[in-house]
């Protein structure tokens, strides 16, 4: 069983980033090949140096880093959602794949399920 | 096929519910079967029997009940997302120190390992956000 | 209503099942007696995953996935020891739960 669960908010407008990682967590303890990818907003969830205790938030993204732990190792980047944003790949706070509009497509076709957020 | 529902969008700002069970309504009427319905983020108020809408709106607690009772499908909520959001039974009232509980005794309250089992047992997962 | 514990002539403030509300008023005297109300009397293992408990939630905002203890320990607990049935020797109620108790984190989420 192939799952994906896209994530395409931001943190802190909403908690879809926190309530995406619980549903990760729970799939990866399932005997599927799970992959992560961030799309459009959703690249803020994996911006470095974020100060989120400052509001008083909940910090959720640091969680992301810990999804290697969790045997999550595919997680994807979207490019152009990067570069629109004015991130960079090592403006990020974990190592991720970035891949480009075909490959994601290629990735999607390619998933039992798909759970988007 | 069968087909397990994933509703996450709120009982009312959201028309989540509605299309989710006209989708349903529809699915088992062309010969499909329901297995499970699930309520996941904002979808967790859907089961809250504690809300008023005006008589001309939808009343999701009820609807999903009806439902539920006519094709005998298991409506399951988030325990986690449920308690986030003040939707509790009884037993969750008790641990948690709260004097009110509100869940519509139709809905059962169960973890996000329940919504992947039937997911990865149907055919297909159908999302309403 | 509220809930709190009373330790060295200070009150702290708890859930209703003991877990403290404000993980920075943490101490290493504060969890020991955290414990002792549960039955439980820490041991120089018990502290080694309280302590990782405090370093993993520090870093990531989550209790450690229990693999992820079991890997980690394999040095300290020695091969033989490696494994859930060990830690759950030591915490009996679940090492996430307990653990994350012991050491001044939040309740860990009951999603499964």
């Amino acid at each position: 069983m192939k799952v994906l669960y896209i994530i395409a908010q931001s943190p802190y407008a909403t908690v879809a980033g926190l309530e995406a990682l619980d549903a990760t967590m729970i799939g990866a303890s399932f005997d599927a090949e799970v992959s992560v990818l961030f799309l459009h907003d959703g690249v803020y969830q994996l911006r470095s140096k974020q100060q989120g205790q400052v509001g008083r938030f909940k910090q959720v993204t640091k969680t992301f880093a810990a999804l290697p732990d969790f045997d999550v190792e595919n997680v994807c980047v979207h490019q152009a959602s990067l570069f629109a944003r004015g991130l960079k790949e090592d403006s990020l706070l974990m190592p991720v794949k970035v891949i480009n509009d075909g490959q994601i497509a290629a990735m999607i076709a390619e998933q039992d399920r798909v759970f988007t957020f | 096929m069968q087909i397990n529902l994933l509703v996450t969008g709120d009982a009312f700002s959201s028309q989540a519910g509605q299309s989710a069970l006209q989708f349903a309504h529809a699915a088992i009427a062309s010969g499909h079967e329901i297995t499970q319905v699930f309520f996941y983020q904002d979808g967790v108020t859907q089961a809250s029997d504690a809300q008023v809408p005006l008589a001309d709106e939808f009343d999701a607690p009820h609807a999903w009940s009806r439902f539920a009772q006519e094709y005998g499908v298991r409506l399951v909520v988030c325990v986690s997302a449920a308690e986030r959001r003040g939707v509790l039974d009884q037993e969750q009232a008790i641990d948690a120190g709260k004097t009110v509980f509100n869940i519509h005794p139709d809905f059962h309250i169960e973890g996000l390992g329940v919504m992947h089992d039937a997911s990865f047992t149907a055919d297909r997962t159908v999302t309403f956000k | 209503m509220t809930h709190s514990i009373e330790f060295n002539g200070q009150q702290f403030a708890t859930d209703v099942q003991g877990f403290l509300k404000d993980r920075l008023q943490w101490s290493e005297d504060l969890g020991r007696e955290i414990a002792r109300r549960d039955g439980v009397e820490l041991t120089d293992e018990h502290w080694e995953v309280i302590h990782y408990f405090r370093e993993y939630y520090d870093d990531y905002n989550i209790p450690p996935p229990i693999r992820m203890v079991i890997r980690v320990f394999k040095k300290a607990f020695g091969e033989e020891n490696a494994n859930s049935r060990y830690l759950l020797s030591l915490f009996p109620e679940g090492a996430t739960k307990s653990a994350s108790k012991y050491a001044g984190l939040p309740k860990p989420k009951n999603c499964k």
